[in-house]
């Protein structure tokens, strides 16, 4: 027994059940010959995952995680430099690209000494260690997957140019992006693009039904329909959400359970602080943000997203709501001035965000 | 006069006039009484909350009371603090005992009151499984139980469900000054009022500082050979000096109006204080009655100012500093709505980013799990953390299975709200497939 999110993944392009149409061209592409080098471009609510999981499976079978690497590119660069160093994974990255340095630097004989090694001259020798390695078994190529790709900086997009030429015989990449105008022209053009949308809203009701079913859940009509407006009609989120009332060890599934777990997992808090800032409360939706941030470790991208889908859901008149998202897109603005740093970001915005909680308020 | 120099550092002032009565303890009435009316509930039988939990800054008199409780009801007292190893055999060995039974000598009559002193300081590597051990012994206990803690949410949450609060908070000055009034005339030592005033004014509320500093200055006064205590010997104390600064400029910033004299007292602010813990200190003392459209003042301008903040380390042009410092204090002071009454503290930004990159820690080793078992990014595992957490709450069977396929180990169990019992299945199930694996390996064997 896992989780239902799990169990109820594609486990091949042929049992896809969102996006059909991408999954049967791929799984076209794929048995006519290699896949090719993909971007993958879609919100985080477009289940992207699981096309990524039936890809790899389609290609490689079940074992498929011995001929696939993959990395988050977000999460590298929003960690420390420090801890990166002593990462398990990545460790030897820094000292490996320190070696190069050195080496090239004797080659051509030049006088200088190879300093400390960046996150990012790290990160190349990391995609390079990674894709010179050989496939294992029977396949001929490995896949080689970046998560949140739209981080990678232009310095190693270029890079990549050269190794994706180089290697792209044994080992196939895959960016995995928010939107593909954030990788570089050059790599855009080595690539089979897939654009994933959400799944509309049918769909992911047909899917919930069939796997309550198959669970034995009950869920009746106006609480699925309850569930997909807390979750925001997320494929992902409402699954979690029937999985973990489901281990309560309920068999009907209420609208109070869902209401009270939505308060227990903080989803709400979104919501709830907007609404209380409207009301003049600002003091208390501060608390609530306060904890998502230093508490929860939410990043100001998902807290950004999370209020411009709840301001577009509020039933208050357009001319409040025009102001709402004005003053959002000051916040955004801000908070892109913020240095990269996640502890000096955590910081300094604090204050950003109390300024446009307080700026909501009536007069 | 040596010879009581040395007597004198023998003894610290601080044990030697600790008081033995409630009463005697310094400021704090409301505390005292919940305190009292807790302790006289015991002797009717078992009250509804059999654990206090005691809230408060250093030095304010928690301890004491607590022992002071125990003494006038009688009750034999065991105590454990931060210098005690505290895993979670240790906790069931001594407190679990002493928190089931009556004493010895008095049989089932006489309590014995547990005293878990700095409960906000059990560490995760050197007092592992504590916490939970702790809370068990919260759940089951039939004697009075008292907690200690300076923050209580540095606390688990186990911890805090399972007790009862009562607020310490920090006496007044003249409060104080009575207590160290007394102390003097116990040693014998003449004092001036103003000088005694002047100590419990640096020491802003801490009584067991304020005694402290008196001894010191004391010790200092005999070694030269003085015998009264002046207003001017009271220096090089130091100690809150900088806060007081800080609390003045504030008072300019929330209270006055006057730019010249705000200028006047910027410009004698500590130069430690970089403008980055200036942003927090103002940001974080924002008077509690601004609310709603009134906060709008203020925080513009301390928007503003992290933003140049954020230039500074951006560029490292350290000429925004200027505009920042200017921003946060200046703007503030003409954008507020309404004058406050001053009621100030210490930022708690930092407290706020050292709980939020150790939860990152951990954070960080499940979603690594999550990310490498299912094949997703670590920022979609991520999202998956609080439904985790929710199903190791309720759910044991599958929590067991779930911790298994993740290879969590005890404290990202903790982490994620599992009990130790978890923990104890997982790892006899874990034991029992080794054992089956290597049975196998035998009968291979013996084909071999």
């Amino acid at each position: 027994m896992t989780l239902l999110v799990e169990k109820y993944r594609p486990k091949g392009l042929e049992e896809a059940f969102f996006h059909k149409n991408q999954a049967n061209r791929l799984k076209k592409q794929i048995t006519r010959g290699k896949l090719p080098h993909l971007i993958i471009t879609g919100q985080k609510d477009s289940v992207k995952q699981n096309l990524l999981n039936a890809i790899a499976s389609t290609v490689f079978g079940k074992n498929y995680k011995n001929n696939i690497e993959y990395c988050s590119v977000e999460e590298y660069f929003s960690t420390k430099a420090k801890t990166l160093r002593e990462h398990p994974e990545y460790q030897r990255y820094f000292s490996e690209a320190k070696e190069e340095k050195k080496r090239i630097y004797d080659k051509y004989n030049i006088d200088k000494r190879a300093g400390r090694t960046s996150k990012e001259e790290a990160f190349k020798q990391y995609i390079k260690s990674i894709s010179r390695s050989a496939p294992v078994g029977k396949n001929d190529y490995r896949l080689f997957v970046l998560f949140e790709a739209d981080r990678l900086t232009q310095n190693i997009q270029n890079s990549l140019r050269r190794i994706m030429e180089n290697y792209s015989s044994t080992t196939r990449y895959i960016f995995d992006l928010e939107s593909s105008e954030n990788l570089i022209e050059p790599l855009r053009s080595r690539c089979y693009t897939i654009n994933l949308s959400k799944p509309t809203k049918r769909e992911i009701k047909k899917k919930l039904r069939q796997i309550t079913k198959e669970e034995n859940i009950d869920i009746d009509e106006d609480t699925l329909e309850a569930l997909l407006y807390v979750t925001n009609h997320d494929y992902l989120d409402s699954l979690n959400i029937i999985d973990v009332l489901n281990s309560k060890g309920k068999q009907k599934i209420q609208i109070e359970d869902i209401k009270e777990l939505s308060k227990q997992i903080s989803l709400n808090n979104y919501e709830k602080s907007i609404k209380n800032a409207l009301k003049g409360e600002t003091k208390k939706s501060i608390q609530l943000i306060d904890e998502l941030i230093y508490e929860k470790n939410i990043k100001y991208k998902k807290l950004i997203e999370e209020w411009r889908k709840t301001i577009h859901n509020l039933s208050i008149d357009s001319e409040t709501k025009k102001e709402l998202i004005k003053k959002l897109a000051t916040l955004d603005k801000e908070i892109q001035q913020l240095p990269r740093d996640p502890n000096q970001m955590k910081k300094l915005g604090r204050t950003l965000y109390e300024k446009y909680l307080s700026s909501i308020s009536p007069k | 006069m040596e010879k009581s120099i040395i007597t004198m550092n023998k003894e610290e002032w601080t044990e030697k006039y600790r008081p033995t009565k409630l009463k005697d303890v310094v400021g704090n009435k409301k505390a005292k009484k919940q305190l009292k009316k807790w302790g006289d509930q015991w002797e009717e039988g078992e009250p509804n909350n059999k654990v206090l939990r005691l809230v408060g800054p250093p030095g304010v008199g928690k301890t004491t009371s607590a022992y002071a409780l125990a003494k006038q009801k009688n009750w034999q007292v065991m105590e454990m603090n931060a210098s005690d190893k505290r895993t979670s055999f240790i906790v069931k060995k001594l407190a679990g005992g002493a928190a089931q039974t009556g004493t010895l000598s008095d049989g089932a009559q006489g309590m014995r009151l547990v005293i878990i002193d700095e409960a906000d300081n059990l560490h995760g590597r050197s007092d592992r499984g504590g916490k939970a051990a702790i809370t068990k012994v919260l759940k089951q206990t039939n004697q009075p139980m008292i907690l200690i803690a300076n923050d209580e949410y540095d606390m688990s949450r186990g911890m805090r469900s399972n007790s009862k609060k009562i607020e310490f908070k920090n006496p007044n000055q003249p409060e104080v000054v009575r207590a160290l009034q007394k102390i003097a005339k116990k040693e014998g030592i003449k004092a001036y009022k103003n000088a005694l005033r002047e100590i419990a004014r640096n020491a802003s509320g801490d009584v067991r500082g304020a005694i402290n500093d008196l001894q010191t200055i004391v010790i200092q006064l005999q070694v030269l050979g003085k015998e009264k205590l002046r207003k001017k010997d009271v220096t090089n104390l130091g100690r809150r000096d900088r806060k007081h600064n800080i609390w003045k400029m504030l008072n300019h910033v929330f209270r006055k109006n006057d730019f010249n004299s705000l200028k006047e007292v910027k410009r004698e602010l500590d130069p430690d204080i970089t403008p980055d813990e200036l942003l927090h200190w103002i940001d974080d003392n924002i008077p509690k009655r601004y609310n709603g459209n009134d906060l709008f003042g203020p925080m513009k301008h301390l928007a503003k100012a992290s933003i140049y903040l954020a230039r500074v380390s951006t560029s490292g042009n350290y000429s925004f500093w200027s505009y920042a410092s200017q921003q946060m204090t200046f703007g503030v002071m003409v954008d507020k709505p309404k004058k406050s009454p001053p009621q100030y503290n210490g930022p708690k930004m930092f407290g706020r980013l050292s709980k939020a990159s150790s939860n990152q820690q951990k954070q960080n080793r499940i979603t690594r799990k999550i990310a490498d078992t299912y094949f997703y990014s670590e920022t979609d595992a991520k999202e998956q953390i609080p439904y985790l957490s929710q199903i190791l709450e309720n759910n044991q069977q599958k929590a067991v299975e779930l911790a298994r396929t993740l290879r969590l180990d005890e404290d990202e169990i903790e982490y994620l709200g599992g009990d130790q019992e978890i923990y104890q299945k997982l790892q006899k199930t874990n034991e029992e497939h080794q054992e089956k694996q290597e049975n196998n390996q035998i009968s291979l064997g013996d084909f071999g």
